[in-house]
């Protein structure tokens, strides 16, 4: 590893440089908000016996393109 | 514009889609199956988990899932580092558009409560809900449309719709402010946005991809390396160093930058919250902060942290 690189001047520390992208008003409100469980009408099935799904199973399909998607 | 790859849709439901150590969680993995979506975008579909995996690795069972639950698999697990924007981060709508038009596309929270009927696909109930958000189209100040990929929009039965869907960006942004923060019903309101965003595609994939397809699409990226050492750079002890954002001001964010040897505006990329993991492959001497020159970089080299806003650096998070 070689010296310290070239320096523009140093400061004091480097947090919150550009705050063009925030709101005002923000300051309390939470930082997680958990999301809900669904619950359309067809869901009520009782995993029961249902064996654990494989999660290494590979997905299937392949990206949409504009002409299947539609308009 | 640029836009991100699209990955392949993946539908949360039925609840038996996702059965883990017994629990049928497939219709409270919403968030799951949404980041699910967003790795294979953010990869260009060289990694394409599923929903059900990202569920399993956050090690929750219960209810509804957090973005930054999700965030952090995605950088444990596949190495991509989801900008979270929630609480004192929320974005503005205006900043949401500049980010979707550079090419990241972003988990999005919202509330189905505000939607039009026909895209209430999890059932007219209102609930919280997340949503992986690709790209938009319209030149506007505002785009016009979202492409939407909501993963409760299986099209199950008539009148459910079948995603990917083109939502009108009304839609995205009423959906957004619905957000509901607490029991006691407060919303988020409009003006700002929840939202987990994957890093920007390469400027040299994307000069690439155009140069080959007269197009911006973010160009599938080889399989990473174990480690690309930039601005001088060694690798870290240990390898790779699990470290969490610790900013030095209380209340104040830590800024991601491009590169360690310079501190301008312009190489601020993101930045993070207290708290926030950041997985550092590398480091180097770079810029000085209050005597202080060492910096930490991603497996890319291409986001830097100064030590000062770094803690638990070599030990355990």
């Amino acid at each position: 590893m070689t010296g310290p690189l070239p320096l523009p001047g140093s400061v004091a520390s480097d947090s919150d440089g550009d705050d063009d992208d925030l709101v005002d008003g923000a300051d309390d409100l939470p930082d997680d908000v958990p999301n809900d469980a669904l619950t359309p009408s067809e869901m009520q099935v009782p995993a029961g016996n249902v064996a654990d799904t494989d999660v290494d199973a590979p997905v299937v399909g392949t990206p949409l393109t504009d002409d299947e998607i539609g308009a | 514009m640029a836009r991100a790859a699209r990955p392949v849709f993946q539908h949360q439901g039925p609840a038996t889609n996702c059965v883990i150590e017994g629990e049928a969680l497939g219709w409270a993995s919403c968030t799951a199956y949404s980041m699910a979506m967003g790795i294979d975008s953010a990869t260009g579909g060289a990694v394409r988990p599923s929903g059900c995996k990202i569920r399993k690795l956050t090690g929750d069972k219960e209810k509804g899932l957090m973005l930054s639950q999700v965030a952090e698999v995605a950088l444990e697990h596949y190495d991509i580092r989801v900008s979270v924007k929630t609480g004192a981060t929320a974005i503005s709508t205006a900043s949401l558009i500049k980010q979707v038009r550079s090419g990241r596309g972003f988990v999005l929270q919202g509330n189905t409560s505000a939607l039009p009927k026909k895209l209430q696909a999890g059932g007219p109930k209102p609930a919280n809900h997340a949503v992986w958000v690709n790209e938009v189209r319209g030149d506007g100040n505002a785009p016009d449309e979202a492409l939407v990929y909501d993963p409760a929009a299986d099209g199950r039965r008539e009148g459910i719709d079948k995603g990917p869907t083109w939502w009108a960006w009304d839609d995205l942004l009423a959906f957004a402010a619905a957000l509901e923060l607490d029991k006691h019903g407060r919303k988020l309101g409009p003006g700002r946005i929840y939202a987990g965003f994957i890093p920007a595609p390469l400027e040299e994939e994307v000069a690439r991809h155009r140069a080959d397809n007269g197009e911006t699409l973010r160009a599938t990226p080889k399989p990473a390396p174990e480690v690309t050492l930039r601005f001088h750079a060694v690798k870290t002890k240990p390898f790779p160093d699990r470290v969490r954002i610790d900013p030095p001001v209380a209340g104040k964010r830590v800024n991601i930058r491009s590169r360690p040897d310079r501190i301008e505006p312009r190489d601020v990329v993101d930045r993070a919250r207290k708290g926030t993991l950041f997985v550092a492959f590398q480091k180097t001497k770079g810029a000085t902060l209050e005597g202080q020159s060492i910096w930490y970089g991603n497996r890319r080299g291409t986001e830097w942290v100064h030590e000062s806003g770094l803690r638990h650096v070599g030990g355990k998070t």
